[in-house]
């Protein structure tokens, strides 16, 4: 007798989703899917608009990670005027991207993972959330919330507000950063990097005791790992140059593409579609699907790059390929270690901010390149704190939209959020699986998926929204047992 | 003061507009325009006496047609029915013991995301900072959704009696400081210990069900009633 369990909704991650686990008449696990039932459209409405709006229509994808949608939109629309922006404009969107990954991390790590890692999987749901960390951490909790508040105020210094800043514009952007926001910056950044320091020596605790199982089971297998690089194969969060690019890295440490340019994406990544989610299902084209599975975000970023390029950030990267890495290449494999490559990142921005606000060319000269429509077609790409980030525009000679596409982090992370629960079912589900489900189990599957922060909301962009339910049902439809959240 | 809402949504704007219209009052409050509440703004909460968030409710008339945002939020629908054809603006007092409503599951999803409920965001600097302040909520009736940076005429009818409950609001006595809760927004507080915190979440974790947000907001609904009669 088969039968089909449904975990839905999922809870902690942007956006909802459900999760099945397909057993088969012996009661044993046959598949686990990721479900996004979630159908928002953005990619539809937005033809018939100019593309200049672009920036402020698609930052309102979501609430976490505008400034990730505000840069890929100006990023095409500087394409597609055909400028090359001033110096300081480049260096104030290296500077939004690195607080909104701060940001971005911070929620992630603080208020969505941490309750998992320090409260325990088998504790209570109602009591494993922020409350619970504040009675367990109060400093941790304390110093996450000051170091999302640190990265939300430099959005609003440069853009004027928190969330959905129309600041970025194709050109440039609009203002320059005063002088008395780039001394507050500079104020608090000890604090910020104090609380990252708190985050890591904590995470490495757990690490080298109870969280050794996950790391082992949270989607540990080979794929490949796509991100952005500079010039000197780098960490990069935003343009890699002329001499940099996207690369594809494979778990042996095999460099299989490098400096490959966005504007050709739609050669080397396809995107298949099944009918059981709206989220689309990105591959390595000359893999073919699903054999082209790649992840993106924080852990590829790492695996992709030679270094991230200032000292206290590359000794903490050097750490985690020790502990997590394979012997040989040092590239890790396990989606578990995403938590940590966040906090490595956190580092790496906190670094790459200080050294922008020394750079005198951040407050001088002009900050945005002015022209008119110049190219009917363009691509442009960012590093979102969950990953490469593409929008791919087509505009009439009027400058409005004629074709959109967005091709997301969460997106093309989902071969591997695939992956990964199906592993974490494997290993800690008994086997045949009883009729009750522990909850631990069910904390464990949505753990996994949270390794990849995923964000709903950006991801079914054209077509996917859920809340975790999980049921056991028989062959023949009948509902055996159901657990349900939210 | 907390203006919460979307101008470009219509009516969902009022929290906005009224709060922006707030700081024409002596002495200026200090006021702030979010679309959702945050875990990071109890930081700016701590430094108050007293917090009135602002923001948008539906209209009966509108819960009575169905309106799917009445089924989103059940907080404003159970609102709704307690105040047949009572499509007034209302001033109720809350607190951060309203934040867990039974330990159910749709609050762990808000307590755990980047979106609070007002009680919650009162919990958390009650948690973190020591004391919350006092919490106030002026919830305004919204008809119309859909007409980016105009209100309906129907709220537009409620905003004279809207900002009179604001003006009450203001001119109530302010509460003492709270030791703990004296920081400014953007220092770093003393924490607690966590023994002080343990004892705190334990307390507000076992609150019995009937410290509940909606019964508070009712209660308020039917005094304000009992004023105007």
């Amino acid at each position: 007798m088969s039968r089909t369990i449904t975990i839905d909704p999922v809870t902690r991650i942007e956006g909802h989703a459900r999760i099945t686990l397909q057993l088969d008449e012996h009661g044993h696990l046959v598949d686990a899917r990721f479900h996004v039932s979630e159908y928002r459209g953005f990619e539809k409405f937005c033809e018939g608009r100019p593309f200049t709006d672009m920036a402020g229509i698609t930052a309102r994808i979501c609430g976490i990670c505008p400034v990730s949608h505000l840069l890929a939109a100006a990023k095409t629309g500087d394409k597609l005027l055909a400028v090359t922006i001033p110096p300081a404009a480049q260096q104030l969107r290296r500077l939004l991207n690195l607080a909104q990954i701060c940001q971005s991390h911070a929620l992630s790590f603080f208020h969505l993972s941490s309750p998992d890692f320090l409260l325990g999987w088998e504790c209570d749901p109602a009591r494993r959330n922020l409350f619970g960390l504040m009675a367990a951490e109060p400093e941790l909790a304390r110093a996450g919330i000051r170091l999302r508040q640190f990265g939300q105020r430099i959005l609003e210094l440069l853009g004027g507000r928190r969330i959905h800043a129309a600041w970025v514009v194709p050109g440039g952007v609009r203002s320059a950063l005063s002088p008395e926001a780039r001394d507050w910056i500079l104020q608090r950044l000890p604090e910020a990097q104090t609380a990252v320091i708190t985050a890591l020596e904590l995470y490495k605790r757990l690490l080298d005791g109870p969280l050794q199982r996950e790391q082992r089971t949270f989607g540990d297998f080979p794929s490949l790992f796509l991100a952005l690089v500079n010039g000197q194969g780098n960490w990069e969060h935003l343009d890699g140059g002329a001499e940099g690019g996207l690369r594809l890295r494979a778990s042996d440490g095999t460099i299989v593409a490098d400096r490959l340019r966005e504007d050709d994406y739609a050669t080397f990544l396809g995107e298949a579609v099944e009918p059981w989610s709206y989220l689309k299902f990105p591959y390595y084209k000359p893999m073919g699907y699903p054999q082209g599975i790649y992840r993106v975000g924080p852990l590829a970023r790492l695996n992709a790059c030679e270094q991230i390029g200032s000292p206290w950030a590359d000794a903490e990267l050097s750490e985690l390929r020790q502990r997590s890495g394979s012997a040989t290449a040092g590239m890790i494999t396990s989606s578990f270690a995403y938590h940590h490559a966040r906090l490595v990142e956190l580092v790496a921005c906190l670094e790459a901010i200080e050294r922008l606000l020394q750079d005198p060319q951040l407050l001088q000269g002009r900050v945005r390149a002015r022209a008119c429509l110049n190219r009917n077609e363009a691509v442009g790409v960012s590093e979102a704190p969950r990953g490469t980030l593409f929008h791919h525009y087509r505009v009439d000679d009027d400058g409005l939209i004629t074709r959109v596409n967005l091709l997301i982090a969460t997106g093309q992370n989902n071969l591997a959020i695939h992956r990964t629960i199906t592993q974490i079912a494997r290993a800690f589900l008994p086997d045949p699986v009883p009729a009750a489900i522990p909850e631990p189990l069910l904390n464990r599957i949505e753990a996994g998926i949270r390794c990849f922060d995923p964000c709903l909301s950006c991801s079914t962009h054209a077509a996917g929204q859920m809340p975790l339910r999980l049921e056991l049902r028989a062959a023949d439809g009948r509902l055996l047992a159901e657990r349900c959240r939210g | 003061m907390i203006g919460l809402g979307n101008p470009l949504r219509g009516d969902d704007g009022v929290g906005w507009w009224l709060a922006q219209r707030a700081r024409r009052l002596r002495p200026r409050p200090r006021v702030l325009l979010v679309p959702l509440l945050t875990p990071e703004l109890c930081l700016e909460v701590a430094a108050a006496r007293r917090v009135l968030f602002v923001d948008a409710w539906l209209h009966p008339q509108r819960h009575a047609a169905g309106d799917d945002r009445a089924a989103a939020q059940p907080q404003r629908q159970e609102m709704a029915a307690a105040m047949p054809g009572a499509a007034r603006p209302l001033l109720a007092r809350i607190n951060h013991q309203q934040a867990w409503p039974g330990g159910n599951a749709s609050a762990e999803m808000g307590i755990c995301s980047h979106q609070f409920e007002p009680p919650q965001l009162l919990a958390i600097t009650a948690l973190l900072q020591g004391e919350a302040a006092q919490g106030w909520m002026l919830l305004v009736p919204a008809v119309d959704f859909n007409r980016p940076g105009a209100f309906s005429s129907d709220l537009q009818r409620l905003l004279p009696r809207a900002e009179a409950l604001l003006r009450r609001w203001h001119r109530r006595p302010t509460p003492q400081l709270p030791v703990a809760a004296s920081a400014q927004p953007n220092t770093t507080a003393q924490p607690n210990t966590t023994a002080q915190s343990n004892g705190r979440v334990r307390g507000i974790l076992s609150r019995p069900k009937d410290c509940r947000y909606q019964a508070s907001l009712r209660s308020a609904a039917r005094q304000m009633e009992r004023e105007d009669a």
